[in-house]
C-alpha cells in the first residue's frame, strides 16, 4: 500500500509536470536547464579536482581573463570560489547564461574538466 | 612524450661513470635549451609558458628583430583613431625579469637542423635542444603585378605592424574629400582573415567622421568571398552607405597591374584610381621557416596537429601564421593557443612534465563602426591529420546595439588579456 501511495503521488506530480510543460514550453525549458545546472553543480563538486590539469585547461581562459584579476570588457575569474566557477560554467553549458564564446567553451568541458578549472582558478592568487 | 623522456633520461644516467670523468664545466652545463624565433603572439607566449612552467629547468632564448613589439591585431583600431600606437606596442622586459628568458634582438637567418643551431645575421650561433619557430608571415611581393618592397613605401601594405601602419595612417589622414582609396585584398591563406574588411571599415569611419562626402573605398579582391562577409556588408550599408565598393574576381576579372606612383590598380574590368593605395599581397611563412627547410611547396609549415611539432623535424615546433593550421585561421588568438600546446610538448620532451591532449580555440573580433563589434569563434582538436574545427559561432545579422557594444568591449578586454598572457 505504501509503495502504491508513492507511486500514485509520483504519477500525479508527473502529470502535473506534463501539463506545465505543455502550457508554457519556454519556462519549462528554463526549469529543465535549471535542474540540469543543479545536478551538474552537485556532481562536479563531488569530484576530486586536479588543479594541475586545471592550469593546463585554463590556458584557454587566460587569453581573455587576466590572472591578475583585472577586469574591463571581460570579467575577472582569478580567485573565485570553486563553487561559483562550477555554477557559472554549468549555466553557460545549459543555456542560462548568454555569451557565445563562453557557451562554446563550457559546452566542450566535461565535469572533471570544470572541476579542475574551478579548483585552479580558486587557488591562484591575484597579483 | 614524458615516457620517452624518462627512458632517454635512464639511458643517460647509465653513462654516469663516464660523466664523472668529464671536466666540471661540462657537467655544470646544461639545462636543456629552447630557442624561440619570433616574439609575437605565438613566440612570446611559447617562451613565457616554457620558462614559467619549467621553473628554471629549461633555458629559454627568445629571438626577435625588435626591441619592442607592435601588435598587428588592433592596428586597424589605431588606423581608425581608437588607439594610439603606443597602446599597441609592448616591451619584452617582464619576460626577461620575471621568467629569466634571454631576449636576443636581431634577425635569425638560418637554422642548422643537424647541428641544432640557429644562426644570426651577425654570424653568431645559438644552440637548441628544441626550436620553436613563430616567425609570422613573409609578403610575396610579386604576387601582385607591379608591386614591390620599394612600391610599399608609396602604397603601403601595413600587414606587418609598425612603420607601414604609421605610413598608411598618415596617408589616410592626409586624404582630401573626393579622393579615393583602393585596397587590393590578399588571396587565401593569409594573416587575419577579417583584417582587410575591418580595415575598410576603419578607413570609412575616418572619412565619415570628418564629413567627407565624395571619397570612396574600392576593394579589389582575388577571393570570391571573405570572412564575416554578410556582417561587414550589412555594416557598410548601414554606417557608410555608398562609400564602399567591393569587387570579387568574377566582376573585376583579375588584377593586371598596380602602379604605386600613378595611384592606379588596373583590372580586366577597369582601372581604379586612388590617392591612397593599400596593397596586401599574398603571403607565406616567415623567411626563417623557409631557410630552415620546414615549409612545404605552398610556403607554409605542415605540423603534427597533436603537438604543433614540424612534420619535417621532431625537434622543431612551428606555430602561428607560419604553420599549416588546418581549420584554424591565422590570428593572434590562434597563435597564442597553438603556443601553449607547443610549450607543453617542449617541456614534456625536456623535463618530466606531463603532456595533456591538445586543444585549441580562437575568436576573432572586428570593429565595423564605433561600438559596433562582431565576432567569429570556434574550438578545435586534432582530427584526421589536421587541426579540425569542432564547433563554432558567428555574430548574427541585425543584432541589437547593446550586444554589438558588449562585443566591442569584450574585444578590448581580450586585447588586455592576451597582452598580459604574452608579455606579463
Amino acid at each position: 500500500m505504501v509503495f502504491c501511495n508513492i507511486g500514485r503521488a509520483l504519477a500525479a506530480s508527473f502529470t502535473a509536470m506534463l501539463v506545465f510543460t505543455v502550457a508554457s514550453p519556454a519556462r519549462a525549458g528554463d526549469a529543465t536547464a535549471a535542474s540540469q545546472v543543479e545536478e551538474a553543480v552537485v556532481r562536479t563538486l563531488l569530484l576530486d579536482a586536479d588543479p594541475a590539469y586545471g592550469e593546463y585547461l585554463g590556458g584557454e581562459c587566460v587569453t581573455c581573463h587576466r590572472t591578475s584579476g583585472a577586469s574591463g570588457g571581460v570579467p575577472p575569474i582569478a580567485g573565485l570560489p570553486a563553487g561559483y566557477t562550477v555554477r557559472a560554467l554549468s549555466e553557460y553549458k545549459f543555456g542560462l547564461r548568454d555569451n557565445n564564446v563562453m557557451k562554446l567553451m563550457a559546452t566542450r568541458l566535461a565535469d572533471d574538466e570544470v572541476a579542475a578549472l574551478a579548483a585552479y582558478f580558486a587557488q591562484i592568487r591575484k597579483d | 612524450m614524458s615516457t620517452m623522456t624518462r627512458r632517454r633520461f635512464g639511458l643517460l644516467t647509465g653513462t654516469g661513470a663516464a660523466m664523472l670523468a668529464m671536466p666540471t664545466v661540462l657537467r655544470a652545463q646544461e639545462r636543456p635549451r629552447v630557442v624561440v624565433v619570433g616574439g609575437g603572439a605565438g613566440g612570446a607566449t611559447a617562451a613565457k609558458y616554457i620558462a614559467r612552467d619549467s621553473r628554471g629547468a629549461i633555458e629559454v632564448t627568445l629571438i626577435d628583430a625588435g626591441e619592442r613589439f607592435t601588435t598587428c591585431f588592433f592596428s586597424n583600431l589605431y588606423l581608425g583613431g581608437y588607439r594610439d600606437l603606443n597602446s599597441i606596442t609592448h616591451s619584452y622586459d617582464d619576460l626577461v625579469a620575471k621568467y629569466g628568458i634571454t631576449k636576443v634582438t636581431g634577425m635569425a637567418t638560418a637554422v642548422d637542423r643537424t647541428a641544432k643551431t640557429v644562426t644570426m645575421a651577425d654570424g653568431a650561433t645559438i644552440p637548441y635542444d628544441r626550436l620553436v619557430l613563430s616567425p609570422g608571415i613573409e609578403l610575396i611581393w610579386d604576387s601582385v603585378p607591379g608591386y614591390s618592397q620599394e612600391a610599399a613605401e608609396i602604397a603601403p601594405h601595413a600587414w606587418k605592424a609598425g612603420p607601414q601602419t604609421e605610413l598608411l595612417k598618415k596617408k589616410l589622414d592626409a586624404l582630401s574629400d573626393g579622393e579615393n582609396i583602393v585596397m587590393v585584398a590578399p588571396p587565401n591563406p593569409y594573416r587575419c582573415p577579417p583584417g582587410p574588411y575591418e580595415r575598410v571599415s576603419m578607413m570609412a569611419h575616418v572619412l565619415k567622421a570628418r564629413g567627407d562626402k565624395g571619397s570612396k573605398i574600392f576593394v579589389i579582391d582575388p577571393k570570391e568571398q571573405f570572412s564575416k562577409q554578410a556582417l561587414f556588408q550589412e555594416g557598410w550599408d548601414r554606417h557608410y552607405p555608398g562609400m564602399v565598393e567591393w569587387y570579387g574576381p568574377d566582376v573585376h576579372g583579375g588584377i593586371k597591374m598596380v602602379d604605386a606612383a600613378a595611384g592606379t590598380v588596373e583590372t580586366d574590368l577597369d582601372t581604379f584610381e586612388g590617392a591612397l593605395l593599400n596593397i596586401i599581397p599574398a603571403q607565406r611563412a616567415g623567411a626563417i621557416a623557409q631557410a630552415a627547410g620546414v615549409a612545404d611547396e605552398k610556403g607554409f609549415c605542415p605540423i603534427d596537429p597533436a603537438s604543433m611539432r614540424s612534420a619535417m623535424d621532431e625537434a622543431v615546433f612551428v606555430i602561428g601564421d607560419a604553420c599549416v593550421g588546418g581549420d584554424m585561421p591565422k590570428s593572434a588568438f590562434s597563435a597564442n593557443s597553438q603556443a601553449k600546446v607547443a610549450a607543453m610538448n617542449a617541456r614534456a620532451d625536456l623535463t618530466d612534465a606531463k603532456a595533456f591532449p591538445a586543444r585549441y580555440s580562437n575568436t576573432c573580433w572586428s570593429l565595423i563602426e564605433t561600438d559596433d563589434g562582431v565576432k567569429v569563434g570556434a574550438q578545435y582538436a586534432p582530427q584526421d591529420g589536421k587541426i579540425a574545427s569542432v564547433e563554432g559561432f558567428v555574430s548574427q545579422l541585425g543584432e541589437n546595439a547593446d550586444l554589438r557594444k558588449a562585443t566591442y568591449e569584450e574585444s578590448v578586454g581580450w586585447y588586455d588579456g592576451i597582452i598580459a598572457d604574452m608579455f606579463g
